[in-house]
This record gives C-alpha cells, structure tokens and sequence, in this order.
C-alpha cells in the first residue's frame, strides 16, 4: 500500500524546520572492491544511537542528529551551528542488506556494504536442443 | 503517471526546497559575527558563558593524542593532523573527506586563565572550557553610612 510510505516521507522532508537545527549534507569517501562498498562520511557531534540508517528501494540514506548538549552562553564567533546530517546514495541490487556493518568512531561513521553471494558471476549452460 | 501520492511527494519536495532557502537566508542574517567568518579547519564557535569562555571545534576522525592544544592569558592555538587514508585493497569512488595537518590560533576577547582550561573531545567535537581571569569577574561594593 502506498500511503505510509508516503506519510513517512512526508514526516521526513517536514523533520528539519520542526527541530530548527539546519540539515547539512557530510563529507563522504566512497571506495569499493570486489567485496562491496565502503563509505565514510564525517557526523561530528553525533553519538552512534543517533545514527539512523536506512535502505528503502534501492535508496539509502544516513541520518545523523546532534546529540550533545546545545552549546551554552552568548555567541562571540560562529563559524558552525549545531546540525543534523542527512546523506542518500543509489546503491546497487546486488548489496547483501542483512549483512550492512556500521561502526561510528571519533564522529566518522563507517558504513560496510557487501555484496550478496547470489550475484557474483556464474556461467550459464546452453544445452543444444 | 503520477498517482495522487506522488504528486504531494513532488509538491513536498518544492515546500522542502523553500524552507531550506528560507533558512539559509535567516541563518545569513543571524551570523553572529560575519566579519570574522574565517573558512580555516577545523571550524570553531566562541561562546561566552559567564565565568568562562567556550571554545567549540568540530574535529572528526581526530584522536585526543592527534590534537595539540596551547595557549597563554589571550590566545589559544590548536593543531595536529587528520587522517583520511583510503583503506588497502579499496578503490576511492569519490574523496570528499581530506587529510589534513591543522593549525589555527584564535584571539581571545578577554584574559583567562589558562592553567585551568579544560578539553574534552566527544564525538568529534572539541570542547575547550577557559575560566575567565579573575580580576575579570564582578564583585560586590558594600557601601559604608558615613
């Protein structure tokens, strides 16, 4: 059915100005092998149960709130306020999803995502009938 | 075709693109100090809370051993080096994130006592707390009847 799915979306867009906090979009590194793919994006100011990662139609998505304290007393320079990370990527089919590791340390989230078995190549027979 | 859903998937992504410029330009005008927006690495806000003074510095993938913080009664200097290696046997798609050696010295509005700063470093976010000299703080007058 395609109403939650679009409630839930709607929720999501409405999320930042609810919080009053900018969404920014974090740096990331994406690097890839034969086993999958790696990316690594800076949250500083994110704790990992603050971390919210999601794949939905092939789309996924890192989700990051600020989680510690909003900062005390007057402003006398700002360079930076605090924010939430948001992120999406278009990821292959062929991402084994049960096995996605996610690891966040010093505010940099490493995101593992293998590929699945089912996909790596095999050769086909062409039985003559 | 569009189904009714989408068609206020679109529309909500225009409302999303709206409030985002709104905000951009209301964060433009609210910049405490545009002045001295400096684009250096790591970037830092200075907040003054009464007694001390709050040094904030995003430093992500930075260890506490990576960071050397020094400082005298006004001025405090930070430096060391992040790391952003591209792991062995991986090959980089796309490299947003830099190795970098850092150091940036800031001018601090008011004299403080430098022995007695504190750091700690949390989620990639340095916290420096500086209490404020003390001839600096407010004390009380008792008045006399003559």
């Amino acid at each position: 059915m395609s109403t939650p799915n679009a409630v839930s979306q709607k929720d999501q867009h409405l999320s930042p100005s609810l919080r009053g906090r900018a969404v920014i979009a974090p740096p990331v590194d994406i690097f890839e092998n034969d086993d999958g793919f790696l990316i690594v994006a800076d949250l500083p100011g994110v704790s990992a149960d603050k971390v919210d990662i999601r794949l939905e139609n092939g789309e996924l998505t890192i989700h990051g709130a600020w989680s510690l304290p909003e900062p005390e007393g007057a402003a006398l320079a700002g360079e930076y306020r605090p924010a939430d990370y948001k992120r999406s990527f278009y990821v292959p089919d062929s991402i084994d999803v049960d096995r996605i590791a996610a690891d966040l340390k010093d505010g940099v989230l490493s995101l593992h995502l293998p590929r699945s078995e089912a996909v790596k190549p095999r050769s086909i027979q062409v039985r003559a009938g | 075709m569009l189904g009714w859903f989408d068609m206020d998937t679109q529309l909500d992504a225009l409302e999303m693109f709206r409030r985002r410029m709104d905000q951009l330009f209301d964060e433009a005008a609210r910049d405490p100090a545009p002045a001295r927006r400096t684009c250096g690495w790591p970037r830092a806000n200075l907040l003054d809370a009464g007694d001390t003074l709050v040094l904030q510095a995003g430093l992500p993938g930075v260890k506490l051993q990576d960071v050397e913080i020094a400082g005298n009664a006004d001025t405090l200097s930070l430096s060391g080096q992040r790391e952003a290696i591209a792991p062995e046997g991986w090959s980089a798609h796309r490299r947003e994130r830099a190795s970098l050696r850092f150091c940036r010295s800031f001018a601090l509005p008011v004299k403080v006592e430098i022995d007695k700063a504190e750091a700690t470093l949390r989620d990639g976010i340095l916290t420096i707390r500086l209490p404020k000299a003390p001839e600096l703080k407010p004390r009380a007058i008792t008045v006399r009847a003559g």
